[in-house]
C-alpha cells in the first residue's frame, strides 16, 4: 500500500472518511426499522432503587430532566406526566423541585384540559410536604393556588405560615407571606381567618403564631385609627408613627411580632417600611419572628 | 516502613504517567464540567446538580480504582519488577503494602482533581461552597480504597481478567446487599434464602455505609458517629484483604 506522505492527502482522507461515516449514519437512520418502545412504567421504582447502587438522586434527576418537559403534553390532553412524576418520586422522594414544578405549573393546565389540576396540584403539594427536603417553594406555591384558584384564604394563610417558616426562604417571599391580607379591605377578614386557625388547634406553638399574624394585623388597624385621630386634631396626616408619640396620640409605637417597622403612608394609612426589613430576613433563616 | 514508602512512591511514579490513566481523569472532568450543561436542563437546581457532579465523581473514581486495581500487579509481573523488588530486602508483605499505598496515592490525586472541580461547578452554577459535598467525597474515596485492597488480593490468585470480573461483582453487590435484604424481608422471604442473604450481607464488603452521597445531597445532617463507623470498617477490612493477600502472595511461586 502506498504511503501518503502529503498532508493535505491525509487531511482529504481523513475527511472523506469522516463524510462517509456521516452518510452512513444518514443511510442508517433513514433504513432503520423501530420497534415499538417500551413503557417505561414496564420497570418498578422498586427494581430501579435496587439496580441504581444508592444513586437515588441522580437517577431520580436524569428522569426528571426528562419527564419535566411532559408537562406540556397535558395540555394535548395526554396524562404520562403523571405517572412519570410518581416515578421519579418514588426514586427519590426527598427529590423537591419535582413537587414544587408540579405545584407552580399544573393549575395553568386549561380546565376543559384537566378539570382537576388544582385538585390535583394540592395533593402533590401535600405529598412533597410530607416527603421532600424543606423547600419554601412547595407551600408558598400552595399557598398561591388556594388564594388564586381555589379561592380558600385559610388554606392559603395557612400554607404562606409554613412557608414563611421554612429555612431558606427568600426574603421577598418571607415578606409577603408575612403580611398576607394586611390591605386595608382585607384585614378584618385575615383576622378572623387567623382567629378561627387559633381556635382550630391545641399546640401553643400554633397558637401563639396565630396570635403573632393576630397582633400584626391589628397593629396596622391601632395605628390606622391613631393617623386618622392625628388629621381630626392637625389637619394633616402625620409622616411617621413617631409623630403619633410625640403629639400624644399614642403611648408608644406597637412592636411588631415579625419585626418590621411600621409607616405612615402619604393617605394615612400604616404599611411596612420595605427599606427596613427584620434582620433574620436578611440573614435567611425562615424563622419568621 | 522505609522499603514500603519508596514502593509506594515509585508505584505513584509510575501510575501517573499512564495514559490511560490520564484518559479516564480527562472524561472525569469532561463529565463534571458537562454538569454544567445537565444543570441548566434541570434550571440549575441545586440538589440536582450535586447529584449529577456526585454521582459522575464516584463513577469516574470506580473506573481508576478497578483499573488500577487490577492492572498494576500483572504489570509488575510482567516487567519483571517485581522479581526486581523482591531480590532486594524487601519481603512480600512490603511490597503489596508499598503498592497498596502508592495506588490510595494515585487515588487520592484523582479523588482532589474531580472533587476540585465538582466544587467549582456547584460553586459557578449554585453559588453555593459545598462543604457535606467533600464529606461525600472523602468517603467515596475511603470505599474506592477498600475496592482497590479487594482488586489487589484477588490479582494476587487470578489472571487480570478474572481479577476484573471479581472485583466488580464485588462492587455491585457490595452496593445491593443492603437493599436485597431490606427487600427480602419487606417481601416475606424467610428461612434459608434469607439467612444465605444476610450471610452475604456480613460477609461481603458492605458498602453502602460509604454512601452519604443522599445525605449530602438533600443537606439532611450526618452523625460523625457514621462517618467512624465507615472509616473503622474501611481500616478493618483494608487490612483484612491485605494479609489474605500478603499469605497467598507468600505462597505463590515467583
Amino acid at each position: 500500500m502506498a504511503r501518503l506522505n502529503n498532508p493535505l492527502a491525509k487531511v482529504a482522507v481523513l475527511g472523506l472518511l469522516l463524510l462517509l461515516v456521516v452518510l452512513l449514519q444518514f443511510e442508517y437512520d433513514a433504513t432503520k426499522i423501530t420497534l415499538p418502545a417500551s413503557d417505561a412504567q414496564t420497570v418498578s421504582p422498586f427494581m430501579v432503587r435496587i439496580m441504581d447502587m444508592g444513586f437515588h438522586p441522580a437517577v431520580a434527576s436524569f428522569l426528571w430532566a426528562t419527564t419535566m418537559p411532559e408537562i406540556l403534553d397535558l395540555w394535548n390532553g395526554k396524562s404520562e406526566y403523571f405517572n412519570d412524576l410518581a416515578f421519579v418520586n418514588a426514586i427519590d422522594p426527598k427529590l423537591s423541585y419535582p413537587y414544587a414544578f408540579s405545584v407552580l405549573t399544573l393549575p395553568a393546565v386549561p380546565a376543559q384540559n384537566d378539570p382537576n389540576s388544582v385538585a390535583q396540584a394540592e395533593a402533590i403539594g401535600k405529598q412533597g410536604l410530607a416527603n421532600a427536603d424543606t423547600d419554601w417553594r412547595i407551600p408558598y406555591y400552595m399557598a398561591t393556588n388556594e388564594f388564586l384558584y381555589a379561592k380558600n384564604d385559610q388554606a392559603a394563610a395557612e400554607y404562606y405560615n409554613i412557608a414563611a417558616q421554612t429555612p431558606g426562604i427568600p426574603a421577598y417571599a418571607q415578606r409577603f407571606s408575612l403580611n398576607f391580607g394586611i390591605e386595608t379591605n382585607q384585614r378584618q377578614k385575615t383576622e378572623q381567618l387567623w382567629e378561627t386557625i387559633k381556635d382550630s388547634t391545641n399546640d401553643p406553638d400554633s397558637q401563639a403564631r396565630a396570635q403573632a399574624y393576630i397582633d400584626h394585623l391589628q397593629d396596622f388597624d391601632y395605628l390606622d385609627a391613631a393617623s386618622a385621630q392625628y388629621k381630626k386634631e392637625f389637619g394633616v396626616y402625620p409622616t411617621s408613627p413617631d409623630q403619633l408619640v410625640q403629639k400624644g396620640i399614642i403611648p408608644s409605637v406597637p412592636v411588631d411580632p415579625f419585626g418590621f417597622t411600621f409607616i405612615i403612608q402619604t393617605d394615612g394609612t400604616s404599611a411596612i417600611d420595605l427599606n427596613t426589613l427584620p434582620a433574620y430576613m436578611t440573614t435567611s433563616t425562615g424563622a419568621g419572628e | 516502613m522505609r522499603n514500603i514508602f519508596i514502593i509506594a512512591k515509585n508505584t505513584l511514579k509510575l501510575e501517573i504517567r499512564d495514559k490511560i490513566l490520564y484518559g479516564i481523569i480527562v472524561f472525569g472532568l469532561l463529565y463534571v464540567f458537562f454538569t454544567l450543561f445537565l444543570a441548566d436542563l434541570v434550571l440549575k437546581e441545586p440538589t440536582m446538580v450535586k447529584a449529577f457532579g456526585l454521582t459522575g465523581i464516584y463513577f469516574f473514581n470506580a473506573i481508576i480504582a478497578l483499573f488500577l486495581g487490577t492492572t498494576s500487579f500483572f504489570k509488575d509481573v510482567d516487567r519483571k519488577v517485581v522479581y526486581f523488588i523482591l531480590s532486594k530486602p524487601v519481603s512480600r508483605a512490603q511490597f503489596l503494602l508499598g503498592k497498596f499505598l502508592g495506588l490510595c496515592m494515585v487515588l487520592l490525586l484523582t479523588s482532589a482533581i474531580l472533587g476540585v472541580a465538582y466544587l467549582g461547578v456547584v460553586y459557578f452554577k449554585v453559588g453555593v461552597f459545598d462543604w457535606i459535598g467533600i464529606a461525600a467525597i472523602a468517603l467515596q474515596f475511603m470505599e474506592m480504597t477498600l475496592f482497590l485492597a479487594f482488586a489487589i488480593f484477588v490479582s494476587t490468585f487470578a489472571s487480570s481478567l478474572l481479577s476484573i470480573v471479581y472485583t466488580s461483582g464485588v462492587f455491585f453487590l457490595g452496593h445491593i446487599v443492603s437493599q436485597l435484604v431490606t427487600d427480602a424481608k419487606t417481601i416475606g422471604i424467610g428461612g434459608i434464602r434469607l439467612w444465605l442473604v444476610e450471610i452475604l450481607y456480613y460477609i461481603f464488603p458492605n458498602l453502602e455505609k460509604f454512601d452519604v452521597r443522599d445525605f449530602a445531597i438533600h443537606a439532611v445532617a450526618t452523625p460523625w458517629t457514621s462517618f467512624g463507623l465507615a472509616f473503622a470498617y474501611a481500616v478493618v477490612y483494608i487490612a483484612l484483604l491485605l494479609t489474605a493477600a500478603v499469605w497467598v502472595f507468600d505462597k505463590k511461586e515467583i
